[in-house]
């Protein structure tokens, strides 16, 4: 009954009880909340390892935060907030240190492409297929880490977690005109980038 | 409402972010414009190819791995505390409280050790008693130790009183 009760409390709720400590709480909400904040982190990044690691500092955070927490906010907006900062901070240091070091090997591309077609391998009939929708995923993914950060987060946030202008807006901390604008920046980027990834490799049908 | 406008719009007429007459505004204007309706085209085709990126499942271990995180930063918010300690204090009043606390420990060990020393060597039959031990042990520790500076110093100003 208890566990019943837990299962359907609110996230603000378990986010409170957290606060004083209480682990299994925390545990519901951490099992309520990764797969979307494991597969925003995703999209935003293109890496399913720095994924997880990120979406573990996410947590991290929500634990630490827990028994300051004020729910002035929907606990998904304010998750977001803390996954999105995290993504920016660690895109900054990392193109900080991308200075210092040698490029990515072939390796690191491979790993992408095992892994973009692995959930397809027992539904393609062939070999060729199953390299054009690697190609084809790898790609887009390629093309959203060149969109600009905030551009990254309002179009990841809106088309995979369905979140409204107002939403995004609290989350990304601006106006939800500045939403429409960074919207419309974005869809016009991803579509240039994706077309002139089609005249390189011609796998884009259009 | 001109072409310029409408493109401003069209993302948010895409997400339905618009009112109902909005919307029904730019779904006539894009029936009759083929430059607009090419752009929502676009929109709308990148918007479907975006939805070819697969979802990942996060991993089975993924709240285990998650409690060790916390209980080594438990651990590792110990000691960074007890750096914040001594990082408010300028660096020569750390190195004084080190060292006198180092010379109290290291007196009271002193004493104690050479204490025990002492009576452990008596035997089976003790001829002193702790108290005498522990005056003992205090007379040991001179001041002015042999063959110092200082215990040459007292030495010659002992003479001069001496010569008078």
């Amino acid at each position: 009954m208890n566990d019943f009760l837990e299962e359907t409390s609110s996230s603000e709720n378990l986010m409170a009880r957290s606060g004083r400590g209480d682990t299994h709480s925390f545990e519901i909400l951490v099992r309520r909340h990764q797969r979307s904040v494991l597969n925003f982190i995703y999209r935003f990044t293109g890496d399913r390892i720095e994924a997880e690691d990120l979406a573990q500092e996410v947590f991290l955070k929500v634990w630490h935060s827990a028994p300051a927490y004020k729910p002035t906010a929907k606990f998904t907006t304010w998750i977001y907030r803390i996954a999105a900062n995290l993504c920016i901070n660690k895109q900054r240091s990392d193109r900080i240190r991308r200075l210092f070091t040698v490029p990515p090997s072939r390796k690191e591309e491979e790993d992408l492409e095992n892994e973009l077609s692995a959930d397809h391998a027992t539904k393609s009939p062939s070999p060729e297929d199953l390299l054009l929708v690697a190609e084809r995923k790898r790609q887009i993914l390629n093309a959203i880490q060149q969109l600009p950060a905030n551009q990254r987060v309002a179009l990841v946030l809106k088309r995979y977690e369905g979140l409204s202008y107002k939403e995004i807006a609290k989350i990304i901390g601006c106006s939800v005109s500045a939403v429409d604008s960074l919207m419309v920046r974005a869809k016009r980027n991803l579509h240039g980038k994706l077309v002139s990834q089609e005249k390189k490799s011609q796998v884009f049908p259009r | 409402m001109s072409c310029r406008n409408i493109k401003k719009r069209l993302s948010a007429y895409q997400d339905r972010e618009l009112s109902s007459d909005e919307q029904a505004r730019i779904k006539s204007h894009l029936q009759g414009c083929p430059e607009c309706s090419a752009l929502y085209a676009d929109f709308q085709h990148t918007w479907e190819m975006l939805g070819e990126v697969p979802e990942i499942d996060p991993a089975q271990t993924f709240y285990l791995e998650l409690r060790k995180k916390i209980a080594g930063f438990n651990d590792r918010h110990f000691i960074s505390r007890l750096r914040q300690v001594f990082q408010f204090l300028p660096a020569p009043l750390t190195t004084a409280t080190l060292v006198l606390a180092g010379l109290v420990i290291g007196t009271y060990a002193g004493n104690f050790f050479f204490q025990e020393s002492l009576i452990s060597h008596q035997g089976l039959q003790p001829r002193f008693s702790r108290l005498d031990v522990s005056l003992a042990s205090i007379r040991t520790f001179d001041p002015i130790p042999p063959g110092t500076l200082a215990h040459g110093y007292v030495r010659m100003a002992s003479y001069k009183g001496s010569a008078h």
